[in-house]
């Protein structure tokens, strides 16, 4: 037996006493759970209820979006105008699905464009503006998380997971070891991430011109 | 009743398929973040903290791994991103330069003091090799499961349980009169 293979017998006889837990309070931990999970189904059904200013937001875009529409429909009949014509069709494919929905999407589609830069690797030096960039995507995150865009179970768990590795981002300091940036890479791997923002930006809505 | 009817049920929000989810695998998901965290009160914040997720999440719970797994990886990431907070606010800093300057790696040191450069040099072990040393050396898993747990190629598990014990050598050879004995 080598030296080497004696180490390895030795170190997994021993190694067994490092943080060698003691009794699992299943009991204790099972009541938290519980009150968590009842917690955050509590949060959910608020979320669900439409709040005041979003309703309001959106009941004032689609005013603004028929009554514009309108215009453009009467005016149109009464004289064929293909610049508004245009501007009437930009204003359909935007949809006026409610300016919460526009907002999200933009954010998502930076929050992507972030992570794309930031998996590409950050020239040296550059630390400090790659955390400004996250902080700034961190603090629309967190935003977004508060507002009514959560009431989809998905787009909550999409802006959770991005705002925890966001938050690993912006607390990396300068010397980080390399194997801290192997985790983030990790974590964004696991969750899909840049799969999952790029499924939830509308194709051709804020693509090219 | 079988995992594949409990977690359907559970998914649905069913308390007592969920418990019974929960009773099969926590002993396991909180000896990993104790080993892990090595507090006891981190490791409760941790395990809870992965039920939750995971019973959140579990409608969108493929089955493609076994559920033991899928558990673990959560519990990983929960785990090793909530010590590197901990960590960035100074809690639980560990006093790696006191390794190699306070005298407890000397050669003329008793079995205590081992047992403690042991807990020091294991401590100093970067996050990733730390887990795969942990989950394979300390808890019995394979280097599959640590390969999709940690998100990486059970290879890669390998090589940094290869390297994680090369430091943990090279660190503790005052004390190599003990193993080669």
């Amino acid at each position: 037996m080598t030296d080497e293979e004696r180490f390895d017998a030795w170190l997994q006889q021993v190694a067994g006493e490092y943080h060698r837990p003691g009794r699992v309070p299943r009991d204790e931990m099972w009541t938290a759970i519980e009150q968590g999970l009842a917690n955050a189904s509590t949060r959910r059904r608020g979320l669900r209820r439409p709040r005041t200013w979003p309703a309001y937001a959106v009941a004032a875009a689609l005013l603004l979006a028929i009554g514009l529409g309108s215009g453009y429909w009467w005016a149109g009949r009464a004289r064929p105008d293909p610049s508004r014509q245009t501007m009437t069709a930009g204003l359909a494919t935007a949809g006026f699905t409610g300016t919460f929905d526009a907002a999200l999407q933009t954010h998502m589609a930076n929050a992507e464009a972030f992570l794309v830069a930031y998996r590409g690797g950050a020239p040296a030096g550059s630390d400090v503006h790659v955390r400004e960039w996250a902080r700034d995507v961190l603090g629309t995150t967190r935003l977004m998380m508060d507002a009514s865009a959560a009431v989809d179970p998905a787009r909550r768990l999409l802006l959770q997971d991005l705002e925890l590795v966001l938050v690993q981002i912006v607390q990396l300091p300068d010397s980080a070891p390399a194997a801290d940036r192997v985790l983030i890479d990790r974590s964004l791997k696991r969750e899909h991430l840049l799969t999952r923002l790029r499924t939830s930006i509308p194709a051709g809505v804020f693509g090219g011109s | 009743m079988n995992e594949a009817e409990l977690i359907a049920r559970a998914a649905g929000g069913d308390r007592v398929a969920q418990r019974a989810l929960y009773d099969s695998h926590v002993d396991r998901v909180y000896r990993l973040a104790y080993r892990l965290a090595g507090d006891e009160d981190l490791a409760r914040d941790f395990t809870q903290e992965t039920f939750i997720r995971a019973f959140e999440r579990l409608s969108g719970f493929r089955g493609e791994a076994r559920l033991s797994t899928w558990l673990h990886a959560i519990a990983t990431t929960v785990s090793l991103n909530g010590l590197r907070k901990v960590r960035r606010i100074g809690t639980r800093e560990t006093a790696i330069e006191e390794v190699d300057s306070s005298g407890v790696m000397g050669p003329d040191s008793a079995e205590p003091d081992l047992r403690e450069a042991l807990q020091k040099a294991i401590d100093r072990l970067p996050a990733g090799y730390r887990a795969v040393f942990l989950m394979h050396d300390v808890e019995g898993y394979t280097h599959e499961e640590i390969g999709e747990a940690l998100g990486i190629q059970p290879g890669t598990s390998k090589a940094q349980l290869f390297r994680a014990r090369g430091r943990l050598r090279e660190w503790l050879a005052p004390f190599a009169g003990v193993w080669s004995a």
